[in-house]
């Protein structure tokens, strides 16, 4: 069976899932080893329970660190699969199940926007991109289409921030009233805001039904109306019969031919028996999330390959970064003891305000670092109806009220519960590097696979865009008449933490660098290694520059074209 | 568990401690054998791959019958009865913060020791009262006992211990209890419920907004 596979795909999450069914769509046999187990949401999701029906509450634990009901398998620490750190702080949040963290995530899929390709021709910082928004253009649509979303109108898009277009984006839900109240300050600070685009159906599409605003989404979706790689991607794939999957393998090593520079395939553990195996096939892709891919390419040494495969430009494993994070919880005096109403929606945030800052302004603004950030309502912190939790919701109401109890408690939770809320604001990073992980030289996992090392460094530009971040958020609150209850920026500092620990945003990527040179990168445009020539990385690795703009929809546009670009050499190839 | 792990167990020293302190009787030991007890024991969690449609707690609960006597009387000088919702006892929200306290977690355990040896600071108050515990006062002496904690937390006066012992005990209780369906309906958590289309905010609502 295995001779018969024309690709390996490791992981199926974001990337993985994607590469599976752009070949499996074109006929191409693919084989799919993921280390996790099999998971689909329409069974595995819970969806309407309520806190109280878990233990503590539902509230995070080292064993599920957001929640009992998340619909993740994993989180920062897992048993047996340890990371280190050679400096700096960095967390690695990983998921081990089919489809990866696509059953969890956001959801929030914006495009990247022409300028965030060409950052060094934009600041003469970092590089460029060796493709530009008209090349990745027509893979942003075909995902689109596949992964269905509703966002704005794309003629009301700002500059660099391009929205899906008509035929393909749905109509987005209506804002829940504090973001009423948020798109009004936003508008007497000259900011525009908009439906924020997220890979949440608000009609059916293709067998998937419409959302039905109602349950969170992080706990997966049963309905199919948040997109997820299973429903979307591996369920339509196993059904042209041209996939196989591999649960619970655990692939460490690619192997290649003698001359080092041809992948021949896989070595990975069967985590049911621990055995080691081998699989084999014309094309290795590795899309378990970006910081394994560095790890499995440095674990990959041969003799022509002494510091790890495809790596001879010394890059594997460098230049990663997340996206900064930070918030405010503010209070809302016209919400206290407001009539109670249903502020659930797409439990993600329905409007946003994309980065508006630019050429002249920005300058005129003394903005001084590359790219910019986004604002939204925070749709898990603070209280604003939405669903009750310990920490989220109450935590906040209770946080600096010292010595409240009976019935002063009980009038405080009336009052506060639909006044208080977050604002929150996601910005880039300047890729920098002191960001990037090694092998440690001493410790394995249970399998024993020598693990990741990291090391992180937030540069002074981030400081600068962290300042500004903050900075904007209570302008914001200000205009929205708001009073501010809890400042996360100024925590952090004061916690020695700068913005927040590296990782912690969720946004991982790099280590694999794409680029137009073999010197200064690891990957061609169609992210294909330049040592290896079959052997590709279609997860978030490939990316050269971190901006304000959530990663995941442009991770699966280049796996997409990565696919593409693999069909047209097995078609040249007549194999 | 042995005697002697059980005397070096920090709860037991800080009780010692807070006793030399307080000057209070060495009797006290031997009316409070149980304190402590269980705060080491190793429990064990959910995983991280829990049924989801099929949730259970994986650690027994393990306050003893007085310590659970005295939260219960806490509880509802938190979480009172008033028109419109029901005391913490009423939803038996004491059930949930043994189930907290006793979860094999770091946050939980830090938990159960700030709640156990705080408990043992109310009892030895309750002792100057000559009450052998705190739920044997009479409901004036507990409420007037808990007033002066809760106004010394507010005017910061409090001890880090006290101050901690009072956030997370309220901060349990009020999550325990806003997430029951009377706590809920408190509030007016009126989500989770399926709906055909969602069309924002009700007018009055956006009225008193201005938007
Ligand atoms: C709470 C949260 C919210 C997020 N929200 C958003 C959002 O709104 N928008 C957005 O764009 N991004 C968001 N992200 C990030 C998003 O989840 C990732 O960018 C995306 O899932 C990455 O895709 P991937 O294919 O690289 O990796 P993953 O989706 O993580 O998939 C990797 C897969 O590979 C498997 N695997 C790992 N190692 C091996 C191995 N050695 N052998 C075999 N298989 C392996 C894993 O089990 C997994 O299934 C969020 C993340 C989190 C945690
Ligand atoms: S909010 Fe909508 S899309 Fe998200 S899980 Fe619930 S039904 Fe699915």
């Amino acid at each position: 069976m295995a001779d018969e596979n024309e690709v390996i795909v490791v992981g199926s999450g974001a990337g993985g899932g994607m590469m599976a069914h752009t070949l499996t769509d074109a006929g191409v046999n693919v084989l799919l080893l993921e280390a996790g187990r099999r998971y689909d949401a329409e069974t595995d999701a819970a969806m309407f329970q309520l806190p109280m029906e878990a233990p503590l509450r539902g509230e995070g634990t080292p064993d599920k660190n957001d929640g009992y009901f998340d619909a993740n398998i994993g989180g920062y620490e897992m048993p047996g699969q340890p990371y280190t750190l050679s400096g700096g702080k960095f967390r690695w949040w990983r998921s081990r199940q089919l489809g990866g963290r696509t059953h969890h995530f956001g959801r929030q899929v914006p495009r990247y926007g022409p300028e965030d390709f060409k950052v060094h021709t934009m600041t003469g910082r970092e590089i460029d991109w060796p493709f530009s928004y008209d090349d990745i253009e027509p893979y942003y649509d075909r995902v689109e289409t596949i992964i269905g979303l509703f966002g704005p109108d794309p003629d009301k898009a700002v500059y660099n921030s391009p929205q899906s277009p008509n035929h393909i984006r749905q109509e987005p839900p209506a804002p829940r009233a504090s973001e009423m109240l948020f798109a009004k300050a936003c508008e007497k600070m000259g900011i525009k805001t908009m439906a924020h685009p997220t890979a949440i159906l608000t009609s059916p599409l293709n067998g998937r039904e419409a959302c039905f605003y109602a349950t969170n989404c992080i706990r997966g979706c049963s309905i199919g109306a948040a997109f997820d790689s299973v429903t979307a991607y591996i369920k339509p794939a196993e059904e042209t019969g041209k996939l196989s999957i591999i649960t619970g393998a655990v692939a460490y090593k690619v192997l290649t031919d003698d001359s080092g520079k041809r992948a021949t395939g896989i070595r990975y553990i069967d985590t049911e028996t621990g055995e080691h195996r081998e699989v084999f096939a014309k094309f290795v892709v590795l899309a378990p999330g970006s910081m394994e891919s560095a790890r499995i390419l440095l674990n990959s040494k041969s003799e022509k390959a002494p510091d790890g495969l495809a790596n001879s430009s010394g890059m594997v494993g460098k230049y990663i970064s997340d996206t900064m994070f930070t918030s405010l919880w503010i209070h809302i005096p016209q919400l206290d003891y407001a009539p109670p109403h249903n502020e659930d929606g797409v439990s993600q945030p329905h409007i946003y305000a994309p980065w508006w800052l630019h050429g002249e302004e920005k300058e005129k603004d003394g903005a001084d670092f590359s790219g910019g950030y986004k604002l939204e309502v925070d749709p898990y912190r603070g209280g604003r109806f939405g669903p009750p939790s310990m920490k989220a919701t109450f935590g906040i109401m209770l946080h600096g009220r010292k010595g409240l109890y009976g019935d002063k408690l009980k009038d405080h939770m009336r009052r506060y519960y639909g006044s208080l809320l977050g604002i929150r604001t996601l910005g880039g990073m300047s890729v920098n590097e002191n960001c990037y992980l090694t092998i440690d030289p001493d410790v394995k996992d249970k399998w024993g696979i020598p693990v990741p090392k990291f090391h992180w460094q937030w540069s002074d530009e981030d400081y600068r865009r962290g300042v500004h971040m903050n900075k904007t958020l209570h302008e914001l609150a200000k205009n929205m008449g708001a009073t501010v209850v809890r400042d996360a920026f100024d925590e952090s500092r004061k916690a020695g933490k700068f913005v927040e620990t590296g990782g912690e945003t969720n946004h991982e990527i790099g280590g694999c660098r794409m680029g137009t040179s073999p010197k200064n990168s690891v990957l061609n445009q169609y992210s294909q290694t330049w040592d290896v020539d079959n052997l590709y990385v279609a997860d978030g690795a490939p990316f050269v520059t971190h901006v304000e703009k959530n990663p995941t929809l442009t991770i699966m546009a280049m796996s997409m074209r990565a696919a593409d670009n693999i069909i047209e050499r097995l078609k040249e190839n007549n194999l | 568990m042995s005697e002697n792990q059980e005397k070096l167990s920090p709860n037991r020293r800080r009780v010692l401690q807070l006793m030399a302190v307080a000057g209070a009787s060495a009797a006290y030991l031997n009316n409070y054998p149980n304190s402590g007890a269980k705060a080491q024991t190793r429990q064990k969690g959910y995983g991280q791959d829990v049924d989801v449609n099929n949730p259970v707690v994986t650690w027994d609960k393990t306050l003893n019958n007085n310590q659970l006597l005295n939260l219960t009387v806490i509880g509802d000088l938190i979480i009172p009865t008033d028109d419109k919702s029901p005391s913490a006892s009423h939803l038996n929200i004491t059930d949930f913060v043994d189930e907290w306290v006793s979860a094999p977690y770091p946050e939980q355990e830090k938990d159960r020791e700030a709640i156990v040896s705080g408990l043992d600071r109310l009892n030895i108050q309750a002792n100057r009262q000559d009450a052998r515990f705190f739920h044997n006062l009479n409901a004036d002496q507990q409420a007037a006992i808990f007033d002066t904690l809760a106004k010394s937390v507010e005017a910061g006066s409090a001890s880090a211990d006290d101050d901690f012992f009072f956030e997370r005990l309220v901060y349990i209780y009020v999550g325990g209890f806003y997430t029951t369906d009377e706590g809920m309906a408190d509030i007016g958590y009126v989500g989770n419920v399926p709906m055909e289309s969602f069309d924002g905010p009700p007018e009055e609502v956006r009225k008193l907004l201005g938007v």
